[in-house]
């Protein structure tokens, strides 16, 4: 299924970085389009470009079918989840309107929302949330002034999953967009069923993609203004950049090359299937707490818990700790505040450096489980 | 030969399988010039085949029109 060494593999712990290793399709359907495609998207008509442009419509369509779109022009290919994040929160943002998020939220959602409180004084509310920064949705108050939800479907800090269908139940008739950066490909995500309105994620996480994709899916009926008008193919003698989806918010030459890779790995967890990566969390975060000077940061309820958690040892920065994983059992592992400082303040690690993340990933199997307990308690064993 | 117009090159993707998926004979060809204010690709279809071909993609066609002189 891959072909990578299987000691990397058993030894890489950043899923919520990167995955690695990618299904051998990947890397095989990359190449191919590169030695046997190598057309453009569009634009022309000739049997290469006529193949370009079928394999990204291939890939829209599998990709519009794995999140229960049921109109593959709503999927945008983009960069990364960043990217696909700023179109939907830089379009859909009101001059003076709130924009509704979580306690747990990335830079990557953060940093354009504090960007637009300085340019058009946009007004950022936390959603009401429990100590582990899980929404209450009950709690959630209409807002009249609301422009925009936005949530951070599982966090990449403690891994808690919000209840995204119930959130929005509640914020009917306001944009409702869900940031999948840690979720897609790993939980199962239904817009049509969820409420979703639009839906950001990375092709390189755990949809197994290669770096450089991504997209933002828009099914509902907002309008989101581009970031990036430019050539898309169509309308081509006027300078008015297109209303139309996908070209409204695509310009520009794909990652041709990207979305073939993106496309078979689709393909991969369409035939295939995911890993209980959340099993394996729930009962590696159990055991880590039976070790003395270890502490957890996870969902509260082991039902809300993904396939990623961060921990901490007493005496020890999250520096330490990674370093000391890797030096002594060359685990890949993430320490720090994971580019997300206000997850780290809402849990109450941002003083101390952030802690350390393990992610599993779609190759691993429950021995990862004992990999990371085990080398935790001999790093643990080592404080001061 | 007829040609198929359409909004951009997602939805000549889209009518093409739709097309083959019914059985009916396509081509897809570069837009006439006289027509290159819609997508860059179009689709061409056997005259006799255009009753048929419009019923396969409804509203999905933005336009009909000749394939150019010359051309078989």
């Amino acid at each position: 299924m891959h072909a990578a060494d299987q000691r990397l593999v058993d030894l890489y712990f950043d899923h919520g970085a990167t995955s690695f290793p990618k299904p051998e399709t990947v890397g095989l359907a990359m190449l191919g389009f590169v030695d046997g495609i190598g057309g453009t998207y569009g634009r022309a008509a000739y049997a290469q470009a006529r193949d370009a442009s079928r394999t990204v419509f291939e890939a829209r369509e599998r990709i519009a079918r794995f999140f229960g779109c049921s109109d593959s022009s709503r999927v945008v290919f983009t960069l990364n989840a960043t990217h696909a994040l700023n179109i939907a929160i830089q379009g859909l943002a009101q001059e003076g309107k709130t924009i509704w998020t979580t306690p747990l939220e990335h830079n990557s959602v953060m940093r354009p929302l504090r960007g637009l409180v300085d340019r058009i004084g946009s007004r950022i509310r936390i959603l009401p949330h429990g100590p582990d920064g899980r929404v209450v949705p009950e709690e959630i108050e209409d807002d009249p002034d609301a422009c925009l939800v936005v949530i951070c479907h599982q966090s990449n800090v403690n891994g808690a999953i919000q209840p995204v269908a119930e959130i929005a139940a509640r914020v009917e008739g306001v944009p409702f967009l869900v940031d999948a950066a840690q979720s897609a490909g790993e939980v199962d995500i239904d817009m049509a069923r969820d409420g979703i309105d639009l839906l950001a994620f990375p092709g390189h996480k755990h949809m197994l993609g290669p770096t450089g994709t991504g997209a933002l899916i828009v099914a509902g009926d907002a309008k989101v203004e581009t970031l990036m008008p430019g050539g898309t193919g169509s309308l081509s003698e006027r300078e008015e950049h297109p209303a139309f989806l996908p070209d409204a918010l695509e310009s520009g030459t794909p990652n041709l090359v990207g979305i073939a890779g993106l496309s078979a790995a689709c393909k991969f967890l369409d035939e295939r299937g995911g890993a209980p990566t959340d099993e394996w969390a729930v009962e590696a975060i159990r055991r880590l707490r039976e070790i003395d000077g270890v502490s957890v940061l996870a969902a509260e309820d082991p039902r809300w818990q993904g396939g990623l958690f961060s921990f901490n040892i007493d005496g020890l920065s999250p520096s330490q700790v990674a370093g000391a994983l890797f030096a002594d059992r060359g685990m890949a592992v993430r320490s720090g505040l994971h580019c997300a400082p206000a997850a780290h303040r809402t849990l109450g690690t941002f003083d101390g450096g952030g802690a350390i993340r393990v992610a599993f990933g779609r190759f691993h199997d429950r021995g990862a489980v004992d990999r990371v307990v085990d080398a935790v308690a001999a790093v643990a064993s080592t404080r001061p | 030969m007829k040609i198929l117009l359409f909004e951009n090159v997602h939805r000549v993707m889209q009518a093409e399988r739709a097309l083959l998926s019914a059985g009916v004979r396509c081509e897809m060809l570069p837009t006439p010039k006289e027509h290159s204010r819609e997508c860059g690709m179009c689709i061409g279809v056997d005259a006799a085949d255009l009753e048929e071909a419009g019923a396969v993609l409804g509203d999905l066609v933005r336009g009909i029109v000749d394939a150019e002189a010359g051309r078989p």
